[in-house]
């Protein structure tokens, strides 16, 4: 059968179409029973159109209505729908497909690229190198994938993509993104999820996952244990597991339920609750810091608050003017600020600025500032104190200092 | 994208910048290549209230427009995506300052 063309409101049974086929508006296409529809070349509608059977072509075209395919569609090329909408019941295989309104996938499906303005609902499997949806895609089982854009709304099950790219939210259930996730409003995974970069302007929810490099801009949960080399949080970060990292920064607040284990800085502006040990390089926090226990390998500064239960450790802490610490705290090096408080104070060298109040210190060479007060002072060097200091029992030279926690 | 969700409770109500964000993030998605019908599908907006927006979006300099094979397509500008980092930035802030205090961190 060479080229065909149906007139408007026909319904017809067809098989090998070699050449193109046309079709006016409300068409309905049947096949032989156990047969299927074949055209060689471009099948075209013009409207609504029905395909009750399996259908083959080289190129199909849609344009202003509903294409529906019951049964399979094969588009070798290309496929467009022009102001349409098109609807495939059966399984689907497409080069590139290019669809105005929605596209709407029932059974497993898989095209080279597909673009969709609209909505793109994927029922079953789809695998795909790029997509790009302008307004919501929705794939319920499993989608594999190079390159995935959607300008509104992506609602994702088990994925395995390289990139994910959406405008508005992003929902995914498990599996892999290689490169990176960029969302631009909320962005949650509700299974264990690996992946490279993750960047979300919003609100991040994620259960156990592993990645390289996290930035939100607003907030960020996790269910599980979190392994990245960098986390970045404009403002609050919640970790209901571990949290393993190489760096920390976080603009507000950070709570960490299990161990916070840093092979380099932790930066928080505000404050972090660390459930249990922290160990880091270098730790820099505005406000507060609470912890088990803390052990930083190199420099750390603390402008509040610190509370640990077993102490807080660092080759050199800081605690800046007004800052106040519960819990024993331990260095090479000890620097109290004016009007600091402190329970314990352990190091080779311990500066206790002017105003302090502190219980025991404990060190190789201690200074204390003017109108401090000090319950205890036990040294093995030099001690230097200033105008106006209260001690509440004579300090004592020893030959070797007791051991210091940690 | 039809109603602004946060993820936490029932959608609320689209408000203007909210409808600026959705035409902005699906304008992005074209890479400068932005027809207005495909906006609108993406959007979820009428092709007639969309060209208002996007014509007071291009006054705002958050959208630029140029001539694509003899029609109007449509860019994102660097203003137009420092607004949407600033926009999704704070409704990460607003999401979290609704979030009942028995579920703040």
């Amino acid at each position: 059968m060479s080229d065909v063309h149906l007139d408007r409101g026909t319904r017809t049974k067809l098989g090998q179409v070699d050449g193109d086929l046309t079709a006016d508006r409300d068409v309905e296409i049947d096949a032989d029973p156990g047969g299927k529809v074949v055209v060689s070349g471009r099948a075209s509608f013009g409207g609504n159109a029905t395909i009750h059977a399996d259908l083959e072509c080289r190129r199909l075209e849609t344009s202003d209505g509903l294409f529906l395919a019951e049964r399979s569609l094969t588009v070798w090329e290309d496929l467009s729908g022009d102001d349409a909408r098109v609807e495939v019941r059966g399984p689907f295989r497409g080069g590139r497909v290019d669809v105005d309104r929605s596209l709407m996938l029932g059974a497993d499906a898989q095209a080279r690229e597909v673009e969709v303005g609209g909505t793109l609902d994927a029922c079953a499997g789809f695998a795909a190198e790029r997509v790009s949806v302008g307004g919501r895609l929705e794939v319920r089982g499993k989608f594999t994938g190079g390159r995935v854009e959607v300008g509104g709304e992506a609602q994702l099950g088990e994925i395995q993509l390289a990139r994910l790219t959406a405008g508005g939210r992003a929902v995914v259930g498990s599996g892999a993104v290689s490169d990176r996730i960029e969302v631009g409003g909320t962005f949650e995974s509700t299974g264990v999820l690996a992946f490279g970069d993750l960047e979300v302007g919003g609100a991040v929810r994620l259960a156990k996952s592993q990645g390289r490099r996290v930035e939100v801009g607003g907030s960020l949960r996790t269910s599980g244990d979190l392994t990245l080399e960098r986390l970045e949080i404009g403002g609050v970060g919640q970790i209901e597991g571990a949290l393993t990292c190489r760096d920390v920064e976080v603009g507000g607040v950070l709570s960490v339920r299990g161990n916070m284990t840093l092979t380099g800085k932790l930066e928080v502006g505000g404050t972090v609750d660390i459930g249990e040990a922290l160990a880091a390089e270098e730790v820099e926090v505005g406000g507060s810091i609470s912890a088990r226990v803390a052990r930083v390998q190199g420099h750390a500064e603390i402008g509040g608050s610190l509370r640990t239960r077993e102490g807080f450790r660092a080759a050199f802490l800081e605690l800046e003017r007004r800052a106040e610490a519960s819990g024993p705290i331990v260095g090479d090096r000890v620097e109290l600020g004016r009007k600091c408080r402190a329970e314990a104070v352990f190091g080779r060298r311990v500066d206790v600025g002017a105003d302090c109040e502190v219980g025991r210190v404990v060190g190789e060479n201690v200074t204390i500032g003017n109108h401090s007060s000090v319950e205890r002072i036990e040294y093995s060097g030099q001690l230097t104190l200033g105008r106006d200091v209260r001690v509440g029992q004579p300090p004592v030279k020893v030959t070797q200092l007791p051991a210091f926690p940690l | 994208m039809r109603a602004a969700h946060d993820g936490n409770g029932p959608p609320r109500r689209r408000e203007q910048t909210d409808l600026f964000a959705t035409i902005l993030e699906v304008v992005k998605r074209y890479h400068g290549a932005a027809r207005i019908t495909r906006v609108s599908y993406g959007a979820g907006m009428p092709v007639d209230r969309l060209r208002v927006a996007i014509e007071r979006l291009i006054a705002l300099g958050l959208l630029r427009s140029s001539d694509l094979d003899g029609r109007p397509a449509y860019e994102i500008t660097p203003r137009g995506q420092e607004f949407l980092t600033t926009y999704w930035k704070m409704r990460g802030f607003v999401a979290l300052f609704d979030t009942p205090p028995d579920r703040m961190p």
